[in-house]
């Protein structure tokens, strides 16, 4: 007797895990495969089938992606009883299919501190998405990073490609002072090119931040109280042109380089005498040796209890005392301990932010949840009022922090770099060579993006979205120079390779001197969602490289959107898109207009030598009120 | 003896199929026939008269008594609109055995006929007298740029949400009458001579397919390129004759309203399109060979069954027309409760109820209250202001109004003041051009309301919640369709229902199902007349719903403007009352609109 | 020669002579509180001097107070505008993007570099697809659940590796 199977197609379209009905001739065991994965199969009346049949529910083991499968039922020998077509997908007025999981906050937590964090990974039929919103009770809604590894999702839904980058996170600050608690619902809305809108249902968290012992308070009281006492005695004259440098850090990185191009033109161009003070050490105690500053290394700032916090202040003070150095110059905004001991110390201090963070998103990413008790929170806020001035390198992150202090106090001076040596544009033989060098054929468009792989960068979102750049214009590359063996760059170039992108996407090592790439670039792309003023953007414009930006912060301050640049609004996949298609779109000669456009308006204070005096400026100003 | 044809039209029945036969007849005459229409019962009939009737309605709605007989059935010819694929087409496919004869509009459900072993003519329809009213003078002012005409359903209003943003800029009518039979006109719905006035009157139509059909609606269609109005429609089958890009312009449907748009900016494009489709139907698509046929296939049914065939008897008195059945698929504005829909379940939680209700009213009399009046004096001063406020209320696990503001503030027209109520919710500070009231405890969205009223000074007043975004064009929209009415509103999009609140007020509708809630513009007398809104706090969720009802049952007049100006996230509350005892707070918000009790309570 | 005069004389004359002493002293006196009064009077104008040209400073810096205060004011409109077009920006942008995703995946059908919209799905009778629409639809709880049925085994690879 022959056997024969049928299956009723669905004549719709079905979610990732379905079921179908068929049938087979009673007494036989079929298999089936949907795709290339076995189904499971059971034998129970459907009511649908023949008589002389057995009914088979037929049912997915794991989610299969959208899109058309091939449902094959096989006999006992293997031979092909009959097939349908099944897709899967939205269908019609349904919500979008998705697969996801919010992994913090659950709801009914309780997280403690001034900031929700979300974390979690969506699909939204089968894509990563090309938006995701945080909705917080109490906050403004927040863009989501996103294509954020996620290997264990990855492991999970081998077959959806996007899985790998499927991760998202968001830090949301909530105005919740010190000893409150607050009720909040969180939400996340998604959104895709081709699956529309989908919002998840509400969560509830009760955010609570820890009061401030009492005891702590009295003890901060206590030893403030000290310290000032210890601080009176007299001191020796000082040198005006003795300036005592406070920074985090003298490995080689690229705030820490900035640092030590600004200290090398005091020393020699200034005729300022420098003492650094680093809380880690690093190649460029070296450099320092060679322009004569000196340098004193201490330990990381003590900042998790009241005890040692107050405790290290005291010594910084004193040190700083010790010293016949008249002013204080503070870098990065974590660096509020040497700040408070210059300020206390009796030191002008200028403090320098490069950051445009909220205050409670700072403090949760450098210290955790909760992470400064509250008497040494109070003390950064009394820093960021008391300093004599506050330094920034962007209008828009000045802004940010204009409450805490006074607009006579605060000040934005921008970056310099020293490629304004360019001029604007590169020769066209120092480009060929340069594209001879790394191996780019002449007609292949190259976009370059510059910076450490990490999620605040985005590159996750720049290589997804050359998945769709690519195929209108194929001859484009993308270089992304930064890449290092982090979970992100490794998740980063697994992704590349299984999306089959390898051949227009390239992750080059991090180089101490990315400058053949600039040479080489005809496009420079930059989609950071946090950035003050990315010094990688200048270093473009000045090598006549048309810049595509998130506009965020500094960004909208160097670009005009469409007149010297391209600028889309940040965390979003389509508007990255986009940006780059515009780009593309646009004619070599305009480009090259553009890419003058933006030269002409940033020469001016590019120059390294620029800033630098301003900053001479400054201290001598400082130096001068103090009498 | 040829035939003399008579069409009958179902009493009570969509005015659509009468206004189909009409025009039918209208062409039978016109080939030198003789034609004649009737409505509800069959007839008297003379030895020549063979029925038409349209089968999956006629039969459907005509009341048992009325139905023709056996012999009358073999005198009548099926004159069938549906296509394969529908529940209609599957009714009227069986009932066409137990007639004499059939013809069909559609060239696909013709085909589907006979391979089902029906033998079916195909009806070719076209120009019409009937419906053309404009005349085809191609200077001829269109005051409106696109309208839309179909009952709404989720799948068109989910585009047609879409198409929101497109369309913000044009002088847009969106007509989507709930699926229930319709009499008189009305905001949404254009009988006969009203409709093609409004065709002639608008200058694109969008035409998007219902349930799982796909293919052209030709009467619609007809109607439009008769009219002038131009068509755009998603893709289709049963297309031809009719040539896309040349006749009419076929689009995916979710771009549908950026062609529309772009098609708006083209005149010349648009033209062309509106005269070729005009012509083509003049001189293309003649009716009058399909007269013809019909004619010739009645003669051959009387030739079949001669003789007069009887009626049914008299019906002893004529059916009580029974209450109107309303649609069934109506959205309700929450996203859990339904109104009588709801009530199936027994009640989940009652005592929980009275809890919730209790713990408002205490925290109403221990509540922080703070005003924050507005520290940013007035953006925009040179901004055209309406003598309108803003009513804001943000409730818990609502997002931050701070976008939606922004929509007001960069708007066509601005607001005079935007107040903000924070019911329970606390907003990061930062300096804002709105008036604040902060509550520190969720006190009610009516309570909080009444609070923000009693602030504001201005005639009229616009009423949102926190998780809206306005068009640019709302306030100055809604404050134009003001004039005479004393609340405008407008269709909101949702994510999963596609349009919300986008019918009129009607006090049967709203007894049942609320359907509408807030997005409105209201004359501050009204507000003033009903005590402000409800501050009960079983009513949480539903005060706008009982504000509609007491509108409705004092007959206020209102006004609804028919394009898609707002939009809101999906909301997902917190357990309210209505959701633990919904039989309670449906009685209640009974009794506050003023409806008199039943005796069941 | 004092021998000749007659006593009284001497002794009114001893009594002048007394008297003189004392309006000279007196007279002293007053004279010396003369020159502390002009000293007072000196300082005192000094002092009001000093004032009057303090309230003209002050009525300089309550002007520019208010000054500050009005452009303080200015600013935040200012703000309040640049964020209100700011957001109407994004909006724009959010649109145009839209747009131009559209027309990409308009060319790339038309050129063929993209799948073309799948063509419906063959159906088999009419009854049959009736009937397997509504076993499809039984699904519809198994979809809205998706996402606790595939995390439920996640959660489980994560206590595994955590």
């Amino acid at each position: 007797m022959n056997t024969a199977a049928g299956l009723v197609r669905p004549g719709r379209g079905v979610g990732h895990l379905f079921e179908l009905r068929g049938w087979v001739t009673a007494g036989e065991t079929p298999t089936v495969y949907i795709g290339p994965f076995a189904a499971e199969v059971a034998q129970a009346s459907t009511g649908t089938e023949p008589p002389g049949t057995t009914g088979l529910l037929i049912r997915t083991r794991r989610p299969v992606p959208t899109g058309r499968h091939e449902v094959v039922v096989r006999g006992a020998a293997g031979d092909v009883l009959t097939s349908a077509v099944v897709e899967v997908g939205r269908f019609g007025d349904e919500e979008p299919l998705r697969l996801y999981e919010i992994d913090t906050p659950k709801d009914g937590d309780n997280p403690r501190g001034d900031v929700v964090f979300v974390r979690g990974w969506v699909l939204l039929d089968s894509r990563a998405p090309s938006l995701v919103e945080v909705l917080v009770d109490g906050g403004e809604p927040v863009r989501a990073r996103t294509r954020l590894p996620r290997p264990d999702v990855a492991e999970h839904l081998p077959d959806f490609p996007d899985a790998a980058v499927s991760g998202f996170e968001a830090r949301v600050p909530i105005d919740l002072p010190a000893g409150e608690d607050r009720a909040l619902s969180v939400r996340v809305r998604v959104r895709g090119e081709l699956s529309g809108e989908w919002t998840s249902p509400s969560r509830e968290v009760v955010l609570s931040n820890p009061a401030a012992e009492d005891e702590d308070t009295a003890l901060a009281a206590r030893l403030a109280q000290r310290t000032r006492a210890a601080l009176t005695r007299p001191r020796g004259t000082t040198d005006p042109r003795h300036v005592l440098v406070f920074t985090h850090s003298l490995a080689v990185g690229g705030g820490q380089l900035w640092l030590q191009e600004l200290l090398n033109r005091l020393a020699t161009r200034h005729g300022w005498r420098i003492t650094v003070i680093s809380q880690l050490d690093g190649d460029l105690r070296e450099d320092c040796a060679a322009h004569g500053i000196d340098v004193h290394l201490t330990s990381p700032y003590r900042v998790h209890d009241v005890a040692s916090y107050e405790g290290h202040i005291a010594e910084l003070a004193q040190f700083a005392r010790g010293t016949d150095a008249s002013v204080a110059l503070v870098n990065t905004l974590g660096a509020f301990p040497a700040a408070d001991a210059a300020i206390r110390a009796g030191l002008p201090t200028a403090w320098v932010l490069h950051e445009s963070f909220d205050l409670n998103d700072f403090a949760y990413q450098n210290w955790g949840a909760a992470g400064l008790v509250p008497p040494v929170r109070e003390r950064w806020l009394s820093t960021l009022r008391e300093a004599d001035r506050l330094l920034f390198v962007a209008d828009a992150t000045r802004e940010m922090f204009l409450p805490f202090s006074t607009p006579a106090r605060c000040r934005t001076i921008r970056y310099g770099t020293p490629m304004i040596a360019y001029g604007g544009r590169v020769s066209e033989r120092d480009r060929r060579a340069a594209r001879r060098k790394l191996g780019i054929s002449e007609d292949t468009t190259l976009l370059l993006n510059v910076g450490v792989l990490e999620p605040r960068k985005g590159q996750g979102l720049l290589i997804s979205a050359m998945d769709r750049v690519r195929r209108a214009h194929p001859g484009t590359r993308l270089s992304i120079v930064g890449h290092h063996p982090s979970p992100y760059g490794l998740a980063l170039a697994e992704f590349t390779e299984r999306s089959g992108l390898a051949e227009w996407v390239d992750l080059v090592p991090i180089q101490r001197d990315p400058t053949p790439w600039f040479e080489a670039a005809d496009l420079f792309v930059n989609s950071s969602d946090v950035e003050s003023l990315p010094r990688s953007i200048l270093e473009a414009v000045c090598c006549g490289v048309p810049v595509v930006a998130s506009d965020v912060f500094g960004a909208r301050e160097m670009i005009t959107d469409g007149h010297s640049g391209w600028l889309f609004e940040s965390n979003d996949a389509d508007a990255l898109t986009v940006a780059l298609l515009r780009a593309l779109d646009t004619p070599a000669d305009n480009r090259r207009a553009i890419a003058a456009a933006a030269f002409e308006k940033l020469h001016g204070w590019l120059d390294p030598a620029g800033y630098a005096a301003e900053y001479a400026d400054v201290l001598t100003e400082l130096v001068k009120e103090r009498g | 003896m040829t035939a003399q044809l008579c069409f009958v039209s179902a009493t009570g029945g969509s005015g659509f199929m009468a206004e189909l036969l009409d025009v039918v007849a209208d062409a039978v005459r016109r080939a030198g026939f003789r034609a004649t229409t009737a409505t509800g019962r069959y007839p008297d009939a003379d030895g020549d008269t063979v029925f038409v009737v349209v089968p999956h309605e006629y039969f459907v709605v005509t009341p048992e008594a009325d139905q023709p007989t056996e012999e009358q059935r073999r005198r009548t010819i099926a004159f069938c609109v549906e296509h394969p694929g529908t529940a209609t087409f599957e009714r009227s496919a069986s009932l066409l055995p137990g007639l004499a004869g059939a013809v069909d509009i559609n060239h696909d459900s013709t085909a589907e006929l006979h391979r089902r072993g029906i033998p079916a003519e195909h009806f070719q329809l076209g120009y019409s007298p009937l419906w053309d009213a404009w005349g085809g003078n191609p200077d001829s002012a269109r005051e409106i740029d696109v309208t839309y005409l179909g009952t709404a359903e989720r799948r068109r209003s989910l585009l047609l949400a879409s198409y929101a943003d497109d369309l913000a800029d044009l002088r847009v009518r969106l007509l989507t009458p709930p699926h229930e039979p319709m009499g008189p006109r009305r905001v949404d719905f254009l009988p006969g001579a009203a409709k093609f006035a409004h065709l002639a009157n608008s200058r694109l139509l969008l035409n998007l397919h219902r349930e799982r059909s796909r293919a052209l609606e030709w009467v619609r269609v007809l109607e439009a390129l008769c009219n002038g109005c131009v068509v755009l429609t998603e893709p289709s089958t049963d297309l031809a004759p009719l040539v896309s890009g040349t006749h009419l312009v076929l689009t995916r449907p979710e771009s549908l309203g950026a062609a529309a748009a772009a098609l708006a900016a083209d005149p010349k494009r648009e033209r062309d399109l509106r005269m070729a489709g005009y012509e083509f139907v003049r001189t293309e698509l003649d009716p009058l060979a399909s007269a013809k046929t019909l004619a010739e296939l009645a003669d051959r049914v009387l030739a079949a069954s001669p003789g007069v065939p009887a009626g049914p008897p008299p019906a002893t008195a004529t059916a009580v027309a029974g209450s109107r059945p309303m649609a069934i698929d109506t959205p309700s504005w929450d996203v859990r409760f339904a109104g009588t829909r709801s009530l199936g379940a027994p009640p989940e939680n009652p005592p929980l109820a009275t809890r919730m209700g209790q713990q408002t009213s205490d925290a109403r009399r221990t509540s922080g209250v703070e005003w924050l009046p507005s520290v940013v004096p007035m953006v925009f001063p040179d901004a055209e202001r309406a003598d309108v406020d803003v009513l804001l209320v943000r409730r818990p696990g609502e997002p931050d109004p701070d976008a939606l503001v922004r929509d007001l503030l960069t708007g066509t027209m601005l607001p005079r003041r935007i107040f903000v109520g924070a019911d329970g919710v606390v907003p990061r500070p930062a300096p804002r051009p709105v008036d604040l009231l902060r509550h520190e405890l969720p006190l009610g969205r009516g309570f909080t309301r009444n609070a923000l009223l009693d602030r504001s000074a201005a005639p009229w007043l616009l009423v949102l919640d926190g998780g809206m975004r306005a068009s640019r064009r709302l306030l100055e929209r809604l404050v134009a369709a003001s004039g005479t009415v004393d609340v405008v509103h407008c269709p909101v999009a949702d994510p999963v229902e596609g349009l919300v609140a986008a019918l009129p007020p009607e006090e049967r509708r709203l007894a049942e199902l609320p359907y509408l809630g807030s997005g409105y513009l209201v004359r501050r007398s009204v507000l003033e007349s009903f005590g402000g809104w409800t501050e009960d706090p079983l009513l949480d969720g539903l005060e706008d719903h009982v504000f509609w009802r007491r509108l409705a049952t004092r007959d206020y007049p209102s006004a609804l403007v028919q394009q898609v100006l707002l939009r809101r996230l999906r909301p997902d509350p917190a357990p309210r009352p209505m959701d633990l005892d919904p039989h309670r707070v449906w009685s209640l918000t009974r009794i506050l609109a003023g409806e008199p009790v039943a005796p069941n309570g | 020669m004092t021998d000749e005069l007659p006593g009284s004389v001497r002794a009114e004359l001893t009594r002048l002579r007394a008297e003189r002493v004392a309006f000279t002293e007196d007279r002293e006196r007053l004279r010396t509180e003369l020159r502390e009064s002009e000293l007072q009077i000196r300082e005192l104008t000094r002092h009001r001097d000093r004032l009057v040209k303090q309230v003209e400073q002050l009525s300089g810096v309550t002007e520019r107070a208010e000054q500050a205060d009005a452009l303080a004011r200015d600013v935040l409109v200012a703000r309040a505008e640049r964020d209100s077009l700011r957001a109407e920006l994004a909006g724009t942008r959010i649109e145009r993007d839209r747009l131009r995703l559209r027309l990409l995946d308009a060319e790339l059908q038309l050129s063929g570099a993209a799948p073309a919209e799948p063509p419906p799905a063959e159906s088999g009778t009419l009854a049959a697809e009736q009937r397997a629409a509504e076993l499809a639809r039984e699904l519809e709880a198994t979809r809205a659940t998706v996402s606790w049925r595939v995390t439920a085994p996640l959660r489980a690879v994560r206590r595994r590796t955590s």
